[in-house]
């Protein structure tokens, strides 16, 4: 085991640095106009500048346009992004979990039908326009049912609780949605799998009662199975992350880099698309770990 | 959004048991044939192809189309179409889903933007798919160091999360393009991202297959026969490959269109005037949000994109099923 998590850490750590020299090459070398000097006549730096500079000190760049590290403007907002997160996903895994097992145990009759036909429908949706939507109807400045907060109303939790919670719920409910249509569908594909094993067929042939059989023997072995998808999934979600935080002027890292792209203030930009990068490494590495601990096969794999 | 890459790693990695019709005696049957006749079993997915082609020919014949209609082009200010106010009319006889905040017809605009969202769909997945081909079938034939780094590689590129990635590339080439003048800011650009964030998918998934597949009898006979490494890669394994990869397409379309229409949205991918639906949301969003209630040019464009994707959702889903049942992997 500890094998295991040393030789994942050190993979991680390469990761980082090669993340690191691609985001270089990519925003960098391949462009046929430095955007770095397009803003403000500096020099970029060199490859190995670049380096050292975010791996001795931290640095991920300079904004233009807040004359500020890039770094501090990132932890500023990262609460706000942390609570949309938080919150839609312990929303998804809620939603999905029941669904996901559920739409299993009764594949082709009328609720799997249903709720994949749903779920369906929300990924296929382009979240920025259904958010535009939700704010059209409901928003109380523009909207026809005026009954929650709509754009540009976020609060922190410490400095306003309730409007923080107000303010959110449409997001949450939205990017919870999104999660939890891609959850249930990865999670039934599995239950599916599990319940076809010839342990559930002993289980039921000794007598257990069947929703023991579904949730124990079936739900127990499918939901962490769905784990490592998850850490891959992540990527795709915080694209629907910062659309969201786009769409209500959630102040948060996706409209910092939103903004940046309309204030030419380029630094901010690929420092936010690195350091998010970088975090989405190390979460995936936890998830991993965590993993490790909860099926010991991983390590030996 | 963001549905299809990791159903496709799903796919690569289990199958699901007990397939849903049964089609007779199945060891006659070839892959490509058993995933042609699930699909023709299944309503959802004709009629969704159908509606495919249908679009196809739209935006193709999108001049054509506009005329027949009889709507102004899309990139026709008519001032007479707003109000005294300057604000934009709703739908109408001669503007059947009204006009937007310049007096450009809405209907011309979502036919148009068509165009875009099919082409950078269907061309950026294509090349992905024939990249990502390539190098998982590389990787997995050779193994050794050469499996390890183009591994390595993709691994690399799947550690961005797309959106970001295509926001910092779409942001460094928006002004003067980028790789030499080879890729040209707009469609070039985003089609460029496209690919990026969908060929290690392919590759992941078809390396895995390979994997599988070279450890299979007929590769071995070939092998025995004295086939060439080169010969068993063309004659025995991709063949093999051509169903999955068919259908990985088919399933990273729809996300490709969404990815375009979020870069568009977000400032990064197709630029005004051009009529992008991503782009129309965008500027309907803004409007929207300072209390204009023009809600048409907003709800169309976005119908537009979802009826599209779901289209393709649709076939892709029961593809999928079809080629995760074990009838398909061991005829």
């Amino acid at each position: 085991m500890t094998r295991y998590i040393l030789r994942r850490i050190l993979l991680a750590i390469l990761l980082l640095v090669l993340v690191s020299a691609l985001s270089y090459f990519l925003f960098t070398v391949l462009p046929d106009a430095d955007p770095a000097q397009l803003g403000a006549g500096q020099q970029s730096p060199t490859f190995l500048g670049y380096m050292k500079e975010i791996f001795l000190h931290f640095n991920f760049g300079y904004s233009y346009r807040y004359h500020q590290s890039v770094l501090s403007l990132i932890v500023d907002r990262l609460p706000a992004t942390l609570s949309l997160i938080v919150g839609a996903g312990l929303l998804s895994v809620a939603l999905s979990i029941p669904v996901g097992v559920i739409t299993a145990t009764r594949r082709g009759q009328r609720f799997d039908r249903i709720a994949m036909g749903t779920a369906l429908g929300i990924v296929s949706m382009p979240v920025f326009w259904l958010g535009l939507i939700l704010l059209y109807l409901f928003a109380s400045d523009i909207g026809k049912i005026p009954i929650l907060p709509g754009a540009n109303s976020y609060a922190g939790l410490t400095a306003d609780p309730g409007q923080w919670f107000k303010s959110l719920i449409l997001p949450w409910l939205m990017l919870g949605a999104t999660a939890a249509a891609i959850y249930s569908s990865l999670l039934r594909t599995r239950m599916l799998e599990v319940m076809g094993e010839d342990y559930v067929l002993s289980a039921r042939a000794k007598g257990v009662p069947e929703p023991r059989v579904i949730w124990r023997h079936g739900a127990g072995a499918a939901i962490p199975a769905v784990v490592p998808v998850l850490g891959l999934e992540i990527g795709g979600l915080i694209g629907a992350v910062v659309l969201t935080e786009v769409v209500f002027r959630i102040n948060g890292v996706g409209l910092l880099s939103y903004e940046a792209i309309h204030h030419s203030d380029f630094p901010t930009v690929q420092g936010t698309v690195l350091f998010v990068t970088m975090l989405l490494v190390i979460v995936r590495l936890i998830v991993d770990i965590v993993y490790a601990y909860l099926d010991p096969r991983v390590s030996f794999a | 959004m963001s549905f299809g890459p990791s159903r496709i790693l799903l796919d690569a990695e289990a199958s699901a048991r007990a397939p849903e019709v049964d089609f007779g005696d199945i060891s006659t049957v070839s892959p490509d044939l058993l995933l042609w006749r699930r699909f023709r079993s299944s309503r959802a997915a004709k009629i969704s192809a159908a509606a495919i082609i249908v679009l196809l020919v739209i935006a193709i014949l999108a001049p054509l189309v506009v005329d027949i209609i009889g709507v102004t082009g899309p990139n026709v200010r008519n001032a007479s179409t707003l109000n005294s106010f300057g604000l934009p009319t709703g739908p109408s006889f001669a503007h059947p889903f009204g006009v937007d905040d310049m007096g450009r017809d809405v209907l011309a605009r979502v036919i148009y933007g068509a165009r875009i969202a099919l082409l950078v769909g269907i061309c950026g997945t294509l090349i992905a798919t024939v990249a990502g081909a390539a190098i998982g079938l590389v990787a997995g034939v050779y193994g050794g160091w050469i499996e390890t780094v183009l591994m390595g590689a993709v691994d690399l590129f799947l550690a961005f999360p797309m959106v970001l990635l295509g926001l910092g590339i779409g942001d460094a080439c928006r002004v003067s393009g980028c790789g030499g003048g080879v890729i040209e800011p707009g469609t070039g650009t985003v089609i460029f991202i496209v690919v990026l964030c969908s060929f290690p998918y392919v590759a992941r998934s078809v390396r895995r297959r390979v994997v599988s597949l070279r450890d299979e009898e007929f590769v071995f006979a070939a092998r025995s026969l004295g086939a060439s490494t080169s010969r068993i890669l063309y004659r025995e394994l991709l063949p093999n490959l051509m169903a999955p990869l068919i259908v990985y397409a088919v399933v990273l379309i729809p996300t490709n269109i969404l990815l375009e229409a979020a870069l568009s949205f977000l400032g990064v991918g197709i630029s005004s005037p051009t009529a992008d639906w991503g782009q129309m949301i965008s500027g309907a969003g803004n409007d929207i949000l300072s209390g204009n209630a023009a809600w048409w040019y907003l709800v169309f464009p976005g119908l537009a994109l979802l009826l599209t994707v779901l289209a393709f959702n649709l076939v892709g889903d029961v593809l999928l099923v079809a080629l995760r049942s074990p009838t398909t992997s061991d005829p």
